[in-house]
């Protein structure tokens, strides 16, 4: 019981309740571990294949995996592909996201235009985007405009959801301060709707990132020449492993980056919520 | 001379239920450099009263006559909510600045002024902190600032001090009577607090419970500037149990103690 400990001297540790400071050695994992791991992990695999365990044809090794990667960096292979890939994630997420955004604070503020199109959105959302590829390539044909209308389609619906929810659940006494000391519409926008749901809103952008990373890889698998999500079709067509493996990482790391890039965007906006 | 009458408003809202009455027939006037207590029960219509008073809401019966009257002149409300009436996204210095801001201060000149009175008040470490560093009492004084600094002719109180610990709503009733005494606007102070009622107010206004009428309007017997040990004096001890009997039935009934 930390009210019955010696008092504290002046410059002496300060006392901390016993269970506190287990909790925080949990917690205190060095930084080097994670890294760690991952090397033996990969050294693991590369012996495992290198005394003939697992067959190298499936389990392609490490090094040679990376060898390649090498290689498909070098000829241009991935600049291609990773470009056109983040081109259509770009895309998706920025009008996807900027039409979910809008709409959401407009339902958010309308109670009619919420009655309305509210049961269209919960019945369109559930399916899965992909799914409605083949419909949209019915009207758009099979060309670009389909994949990035499908893409972004991905990115709305959670943007939607998220900037709705932020929106209506503003504490109503933000607005009846507002109102009191005589706050008109776009300024009520600007310095209390917005900054009152940016933490919901952020939140809803992380998941239509993760969303359009999720539909873009599909998009291309299913229907693309280009992009990463193609090369790992064709790689699985040609039954090239290595290749299937590093295209994968490729994607594993545009994903973390984007993902840690958005989340550090939103410590920066939302300092209020530290 | 600023000020208002509220003739025998009456404020009733529907619920599934049916229409609730809120406040009946309230009628009171309030003017010049004075400030009016409310005290009540919870659920007594206090809140709903100051909403009205701020034009917030409007009422159901009867009219709030302010003077200047003119649509143009009519005076400015500045409210003080009970608790989260600051903005988090704000730095301490433009909550303070916010009503400024919607006078159409420029942004330098708005964040001079609110400066000035955050030093005024021993505040200006703070100017660039974000509320959620800053304990309740700072909050609610950050609140009373921003009032204060929009300079609107008519304070409206709703409980400010409400959640906050017996010492620490000594210092800032104190404090709040300091501004006041330099500032002199007019001001309604909503309290379920007697004793506050009876130090920060030139007359209180008691009310029962829903629907909310006033059952009394008391003077207080006590001079300006006042003193934090002022409730302690026979006269408004008087007037402090005066009160308390007004509002015991009510407050049995809600917890259930018989009488």
């Amino acid at each position: 019981m930390a009210h019955l400990a010696p008092p504290r001297e002046r410059g002496a540790t300060p006392v901390v309740d016993p269970r506190v400071r287990l909790a925080a050695h949990r917690e205190a994992v060095p930084w080097w571990v994670n890294p760690v791991v991952i090397v033996l992990a990969l050294t693991l695999w590369e012996t495992l294949v290198r005394i003939g365990v697992l067959q190298a044809l499936y389990f392609p090794p490490p090094t040679a995996v990376g060898r390649r990667l090498f290689e498909l960096f070098a000829d241009g292979t991935y600049l291609d592909h990773g470009r056109t890939t983040l081109y259509r994630m770009a895309f998706g997420l920025v009008v996807g996201a900027s039409l979910g955004f809008f709409l959401g604070v407009a339902m958010g503020r309308s109670q009619p235009l919420r009655r309305i199109v509210d049961p269209i959105i919960s019945a369109l959302y559930p399916i899965p985007k992909i799914a409605i590829l083949p419909l949209v390539m019915i009207y758009l044909g099979i060309g670009e405009a389909s994949k990035l209308f499908v893409i972004v389609i991905g990115a709305f619906f959670p943007m939607l959801i998220s900037t709705l929810t932020g929106v209506v659940t503003i504490p109503s006494i933000y607005f009846e301060v507002a109102a009191n000391y005589g706050s008109g519409p776009l300024h009520l926008l600007r310095r209390v709707i917005l900054p009152a749901s940016l933490p919901t809103v952020l939140g809803g952008f992380r998941i239509a990132l993760n969303s359009v990373i999720h539909i873009t890889i599909a998009v291309e698998i299913v229907s693309a020449v280009t992009g990463l999500g193609s090369l790992v079709w064709l790689s699985w067509e040609t039954l090239d492993v290595e290749r299937l493996y590093a295209t994968l990482t490729v994607i594993a790391v545009l994903g973390v980056v984007t993902t840690y890039g958005v989340n550090r965007l939103s410590r920066k906006l939302v300092p209020w919520r530290t | 001379m600023t000020g208002f009458v509220c003739d025998s408003i009456g404020f009733s809202y529907s619920t599934r239920d049916g229409s609730i009455a809120a406040l009946k027939d309230v009628s009171f006037t309030a003017s010049g450099h004075e400030i009016v207590s409310v005290v009540g029960p919870s659920g007594c219509g206090k809140t709903t009263l100051l909403k009205l008073l701020a034009g917030l809401l409007e009422p159901t019966a009867g009219a709030i006559r302010f003077s200047p009257g003119g649509n143009g002149d009519r005076p400015k409300r500045a409210l003080v909510f009970q608790d989260h009436g600051v903005f988090p996204w704000l730095t301490v210095l433009d909550n303070v600045a916010f009503g400024l801001e919607m006078q159409g201060v420029g942004v330098r000149e708005r964040r001079e002024r609110a400066r000035h009175f955050l030093e005024r008040v021993g505040l200006v470490d703070f100017a660039d902190r974000h509320p959620h560093e800053l304990s309740v009492g700072m909050r609610q004084r950050v609140g009373i600032a921003r009032a204060f600094v929009s300079d609107f002719p008519i304070l409206l109180l709703d409980e400010p001090f409400g959640a906050l610990d017996a010492q620490t709503r000594l210092l800032l009733q104190e404090e709040l009577l300091q501004i006041w005494q330099g500032e002199r606007k007019l001001a309604v102070f909503i309290t379920h607090d007697i004793e506050e009622a009876i130090l920060l107010g030139d007359r209180v206004i008691v009310m029962s419970g829903r629907p909310g009428r006033i059952l009394e309007e008391i003077h207080v017997p006590l001079t300006r500037p006042r003193a934090l040990a002022a409730p302690d004096r026979p006269e408004v001890t008087e007037v402090k149990w005066h009160i308390w009997h007004h509002l015991e039935k009510e407050a049995r009934r809600q917890l259930s103690i018989p009488e």
